[in-house]
C-alpha cells in the first residue's frame, strides 16, 4: 500500500440547470474541466460501477442521504442521482444541479463519480421512471433506494422493476410495518419475484447466521424437526418487521405446516440504546424423543450471544459483534446483490401469513 | 487408510447465507503452538472467522507445544497476538467467548506417553463443547518433526475418522514440502503412513489471496481473453514475485533454502500453474488440481548443460532501498560470510504442450530488489504488418521499429488490478501512435476488505474443500523442475567473488537482464 497521505478530495461543481436534456452536456463538461484543471499530483479515474438513484422526500432527507451516499462512494463508485419528489407541489417542473465528486483512493488516485441532484414537482412526480431514464449510465446496474418511507406504488409495480437490479427500502422506516411488508407480498404475488433488498432483512443477517449455525453438527440438526416453541422480541411498543420476518423466515425454512407452525410469540420490550424495531432475542425451544434443546440468541450491548443447551449436558456458545453496522455499510452491501432474493420473498410471505388477522400490535 | 465419513443433511436455515454450511464444531489442535505463526496468523485468522460467526459454537483451538502452560496461559499469550496482529479489533466480550474454546496441552513427541495429556484434553473438549470427534491438526514445526509428528498421531490412533455422518480428521503441513525431489516424496510417505491424501492439506498461502483465486476467474469466466491465451497470440509470459525487504532474522533457514526452494517451488510454480493451465470442467478440488498437475507436468525439465542459459542466480550486496542504506546478504545476522546462497533467481522456461510450444515463461524472484511486487505480465504478439511504420514516432519505433506490443499485467499484489496496455492516436493533424494503459484497480470496484489467506485457507479446510491446497502430485512435479535445477547448480557452483552480483535495491544481477536480450526480449520494468 502507498504511504502517502491522503489527499482531500476533488470536487467540482456545475451549474444548477433546469432541464433534463442540459444535464448530460452539463456532466460532460464537468469531466473536461477536470482534466484540464491542473490538480498537482492526483490522478483522477473516472469509474462508476453502477448508477444509484436514491428517491427522498424533502430536501432535509436528501441532504442526508447525500452523507451516506458519499460514504459509500470509496467503495462504490457510482452516478448518483438523488431525487426529491413532491406530487404536491407546484407549479410542475424539474431543476437540477451537478457535481463531480472525487474521492482519494490511496496514492495519487481519486475516483471520480457523478451527482446528480434533481428537484421534481407536481405531475412528473408521478413518473420518476421517465425522468430517471435519461440518465442511467448503459450496461451498468442501476440501484434504486428509497429512503425513508416514501409510497411504495411506483418502485413496486411497472417499469422501476424491469429496470432496477436492486430496491431498497427499509420495511421498518414505516408507520406500520406488517402493512409495508404485506404490500412487498402484493407485489411479489402480482409480478413474481422483485428484487427488493430490504434493510430489516440486511439487518436480520447475523441474527440468521446465528440461528443457522446453532443447528449446524450432527448433535443439533436433528432439532431442527423438534421446534415447538419460538420466542421473538423485538423492541419498541409493537412488533417490528425485523421480528416479523426472522419468524417468516423460519417458518418458510423449515417448511412449518400452514395450519399447524409451532408456537410463535412475538413480543416487544423497551431497551434504552436499541434502535425501534430492533431484534432484542429470539429464543427456540425444540423436543424429540430423544432429548431437547434450547437455543438463545440474544442482544447485549452491540454484540449478540448464542448459547446452546440440551438435555444431554452440551452447552457452548458463540457470539458475534457489530449488530447496527452504520446505513452506509448495510446498503453498501445491497449494492454488490443483484435479483431477487428468494429467500426473502419466501419470508415476507410467510410472515405476512403468520401475521394473519392477527391483532398483535 | 481411512474413508470420509458420510455427511449429514444440508441444513436448511443456511440457504442464501454467506456459507451453504459453517464447518461442523471441530477441535483445531496447533502442534507448534508456542511458536510465532500460532500468535501472529493462525489464532487472529480464527478469531476473525469467529467474531464474523462463521465457526460453529463449540469450535475449539488446542494448542499443543513441548512448552509447559496453563489454559490461561495460552489464552493470555493468544490474546495478546490478536490485540497485536488481528485484523478484528479485540472486543472483550467476544475475546472472552472466543477464549473459553482455547486449550492447551503440552506434548513430547519423543516420549511414549508423550500425546497422553493431549489425548486427554481432547476428550474433555468432545464431550463438553459437542466436537464429536472432529480434528484439524496444524503442524507448525519444523521440517524435520513433520513427519514423526504424521507418525505417531498415526500409532495414537488419533488420525482415525469419527464413525458419525460428517465426521473428519484433517491434517494441515506448511512448506517446505521437503528441500527436494526425493526428501518431498520421503515426506509424503511418511505422511501417508497415517493419513490418506484427501485427509492431507499442503498449505501455500499465497494460493488464499484473493487476487489468485480471481486468475481463475478472468481467465475461465471470460470469453475475450481465453482465445488469445496461447502460443499463436502471446509472445511470451513473465512472473514477477519481488520483495524489498532482505532476510531479516531467517538467515538461518535462508542459508538453507535460497530463494529457489524458498519462492519458485511453491508460489512461482503455482502461478505458472494457474496461467498456463486448460480450463477445468468445474471447480471442483480434483477438476481444479488434475489440471494445474497437467500443466506442471508439460514444464520442460532443465539439462544440467542448460542450468547456466536458463537460470541466473543471484546474491544481494549493500545498497540503498527507499532511501535507507541496508547490508548485503552474507553481512546478515545468522549468514555466512563467504555464502554462495542465491537470493535471486530467474529462470527461463518452456512448457511442452499444445498451447504454450514455443512460448517461454520467465519467471524471477529475490529479495532486496526495489519494491514488493508481484504480477503477470502476459506480452501478446506484435501485429503481423503495422500500416503505421513510418508514420509513428515514438520511443519504442525507435526502439524496435513498430509500436508497442499490448500487454496484459496482473497485478497479485499490491494494488491488485490488471492493466492493458494499447496503442491508440494521439490527437492531433500528424499521426502519432502512443501506448496507453487501461487500468482496472481491483480495489476500486471493490473496496470490501478482504479476508486474510490463512482465514480463507483454515476454513476451506474445516470444510473440506481442498481446491486451494497443494495436492502430493502438485508437490512432486514442482520439485522434479526445481530438483533438476539445484542438480546443475550443484555441479556448477558459482565463484566464491561473483557474488554478490547486484546491489540492494536494483532489479537483480545484470545477467538476468542479459538472458532476456540475448532473445530480443526485456524484463518490465515495475
Amino acid at each position: 500500500m502507498s504511504t502517502a497521505l491522503p489527499r482531500a478530495p476533488l470536487m467540482i461543481r456545475g451549474d444548477h440547470v433546469s432541464s433534463l436534456h442540459a444535464v448530460s452536456a452539463e456532466l460532460a463538461r464537468l469531466h473536461q474541466e477536470l482534466l484540464r484543471s491542473e490538480h498537482d499530483e492526483v490522478r483522477p479515474v473516472r469509474t462508476a460501477v453502477l448508477t444509484l438513484v436514491c428517491v427522498c422526500l424533502d430536501t432535509a432527507a436528501a441532504d442526508e442521504t447525500d452523507e451516506v451516499v458519499r460514504q459509500l462512494a470509496g467503495n462504490h463508485p457510482a452516478r448518483v442521482i438523488l431525487v426529491v419528489a413532491d406530487r404536491n407541489a407546484k407549479p410542475d417542473g424539474i431543476a437540477a444541479d451537478l457535481a463531480l465528486e472525487c474521492s482519494a483512493i490511496g496514492g495519487a488516485d481519486q475516483i471520480c463519480a457523478e451527482s446528480v441532484r434533481l428537484v421534481v414537482h407536481g405531475t412528473p412526480a408521478l413518473h420518476l421512471t421517465s425522468v430517471v431514464g435519461p440518465l442511467l449510465l448503459p450496461d451498468v446496474p442501476v440501484v434504486l433506494w428509497l429512503t425513508g418511507a416514501p409510497p411504495l406504488d411506483q418502485a413496486l409495480h411497472g417499469e422501476a422493476i424491469e429496470v432496477c437490479e436492486r430496491i431498497v427500502i427499509d420495511s421498518d422506516a414505516y408507520a406500520d410495518p406488517l402493512a409495508a411488508l404485506r404490500e412487498i407480498d402484493n407485489a411479489q404475488r402480482m409480478h413474481g419475484f422483485i428484487p427488493v433488498g430490504d434493510l430489516a432483512w440486511a439487518r436480520l443477517l447475523p441474527w440468521r447466521e446465528l440461528v443457522a449455525a446453532s443447528f449446524d453438527g450432527r448433535n443439533m440438526a436433528p432439532f431442527l424437526h423438534g421446534v415447538r416453541h419460538v420466542e421473538v422480541e423485538s423492541c419498541g411498543t409493537r412488533p417490528s418487521a425485523e421480528a416479523w420476518l426472522l419468524a417468516g423466515w423460519l417458518a418458510s425454512r423449515l417448511a412449518w405446516a400452514h395450519d399447524a407452525p409451532p408456537r410463535i410469540s412475538v413480543t416487544t420490550r423497551n431497551q434504552p440504546g436499541v434502535a425501534a424495531g430492533g431484534l432484542l432475542s429470539v429464543r427456540m425451544h425444540c423436543g424429540l424423543d430423544s432429548g431437547t434443546a434450547d437455543v438463545s440468541v440474544q442482544r447485549h450491548g452491540d454484540t449478540t450471544v448464542t448459547r446452546i443447551t440440551t438435555s444431554d449436558g452440551l452447552d457452548a456458545g458463540g457470539m458475534m459483534t457489530t449488530l447496527a453496522p452504520a446505513l452506509h455499510a448495510l446498503v453498501g452491501r445491497e449494492l454488490q446483490e443483484a435479483g431477487a432474493d428468494v429467500i426473502y420473498a419466501d419470508a415476507v410471505g410467510r410472515a405476512t401469513m403468520l401475521a394473519g388477522g392477527s391483532a398483535l400490535r | 487408510m481411512s474413508v470420509q465419513a458420510p455427511s449429514i443433511e444440508p441444513n436448511p436455515l443456511r440457504e442464501g447465507l454467506r456459507l451453504e454450511r459453517t464447518p461442523p464444531p471441530c477441535a483445531l489442535v496447533i502442534f507448534g503452538a508456542s511458536g510465532d505463526l500460532t500468535k501472529r496468523k493462525l489464532v487472529p485468522a480464527l478469531y476473525a472467522l469467529f467474531s464474523g460467526g462463521l465457526l460453529a459454537p463449540g469450535f475449539t483451538v488446542v494448542g499443543a507445544a513441548r512448552t509447559e502452560m496453563s489454559d490461561d496461559e495460552f489464552r493470555a499469550h493468544m490474546r495478546h497476538g490478536v490485540g497485536e496482529f488481528g485484523r478484528i479489533p479485540l472486543n472483550d466480550e467476544m475475546w472472552r467467548a472466543f477464549a473459553a474454546g482455547l486449550r492447551y496441552a503440552p506434548v513430547d513427541f519423543d516420549a511414549e506417553d508423550g500425546f497422553e495429556q493431549l489425548k486427554q484434553v481432547l476428550q474433555e473438549v468432545d464431550h463438553e463443547r459437542g466436537t464429536a470427534g472432529n480434528r484439524v491438526f496444524y503442524l507448525s514445526i519444523p521440517p524435520s518433526a513433520i513427519g514423526t509428528v504424521a507418525r505417531r498421531l498415526g500409532e495414537e490412533g488419533m488420525s482415525q475418522v469419527p464413525d458419525s455422518p460428517g465426521g473428519f480428521v484433517r491434517l494441515i503441513v506448511e512448506k517446505p514440502f521437503g528441500r527436494d525431489l526425493a526428501s518431498a516424496r520421503q515426506l509424503s510417505q511418511d505422511l501417508h503412513h497415517s493419513f490418506s491424501e484427501d485427509q492431507i492439506y499442503r498449505i501455500d498461502h499465497y494460493l488464499g489471496k484473493e487476487t489468485v483465486q480471481n486468475l481463475l476467474v478472468f481467465r475461465f469466466a471470460n470469453g475475450i481473453f481465453e482465445p488469445l491465451w496461447n502460443r499463436q497470440y502471446i509472445d511470451h509470459v513473465q512472473i514477477t514475485v519481488a520483495e524489498s525487504i532482505g532476510v531479516e532474522n531467517r538467515g538461518e533457514y535462508y542459508e538453507e533454502s535460497g530463494a529457489l526452494r524458498d519462492i519458485v517451488q511453491n508460489h512461482i510454480m503455482q502461478l505458472v500453474a494457474l496461467v498456463g493451465m486448460e480450463a477445468p470442467a468445474n471447480f471442483e478440488a480434483e477438476t481444479v488440481r488434475d489440471e494445474k498437475v497437467k500443466l506442471l507436468r508439460a514444464v520442460r525439465p532443465i539439462l544440467e548443460e542448460d542450468v547456466l542459459t536458463q537460470t541466473v542466480r543471484g546474491q544481494y550486496g549493500p545498497g540503498w532501498i527507499e532511501g535507507e542504506p541496508v547490508v548485503g546478504y552474507r553481512e546478515e545476522p545468522h549468514v555466512n560470510p563467504q555464502s554462495l546462497r542465491e537470493t535471486f533467481v530467474a529462470i527461463r522456461l518452456d512448457i511442452d504442450n499444445w498451447r504454450w510450444a514455443g512460448t517461454p515463461f520467465y519467471v524471477r524472484t529475490g529479495k532486496r530488489l526495489p519494491k514488493r511486487a508481484t504480477e503477470i505480465a502476459i506480452q501478446f504478439r506484435e501485429v503481423p504488418h503495422s500500416p503505421f511504420r513510418g508514420h509513428v514516432t515514438t520511443a519504442a519505433e525507435q526502439r524496435y521499429g513498430s509500436i508497442d506490443p499490448n500487454l496484459l499485467v496482473l497485478r497479485i499484489q499490491p494494488d491488485e488490478g490488471i492493466t492493458l496496455r494499447f496503442g491508440a492516436k494521439v490527437p492531433g493533424q500528424l499521426l502519432k501512435i502512443r501506448s496507453v494503459s487501461m487500468d482496472f484497480l481491483y480495489g476500486s470496484a471493490f473496496l470490501t476488505e478482504s479476508p486474510e489467506a490463512y482465514e480463507r485457507l483454515l476454513l476451506d479446510c474445516m470444510l473440506g474443500d481442498a481446491t486451494l491446497f497443494a495436492r502430493v502430485d502438485e508437490v512432486d512435479e514442482a520439485w522434479r523442475f526445481c530438483t533438476a535445477i539445484l542438480d546443475g547448480w550443484r555441479e556448477r557452483p558459482p565463484a566464491r567473488d561473483s557474488l554478490p552480483n547486484y546491489e540492494a535495491g536494483t532489479w537483480g544481477p545484470e545477467d538476468a537482464h542479459k538472458m532476456l536480450a540475448r532473445e530480443g526480449r526485456a524484463w518490465r520494468r515495475l
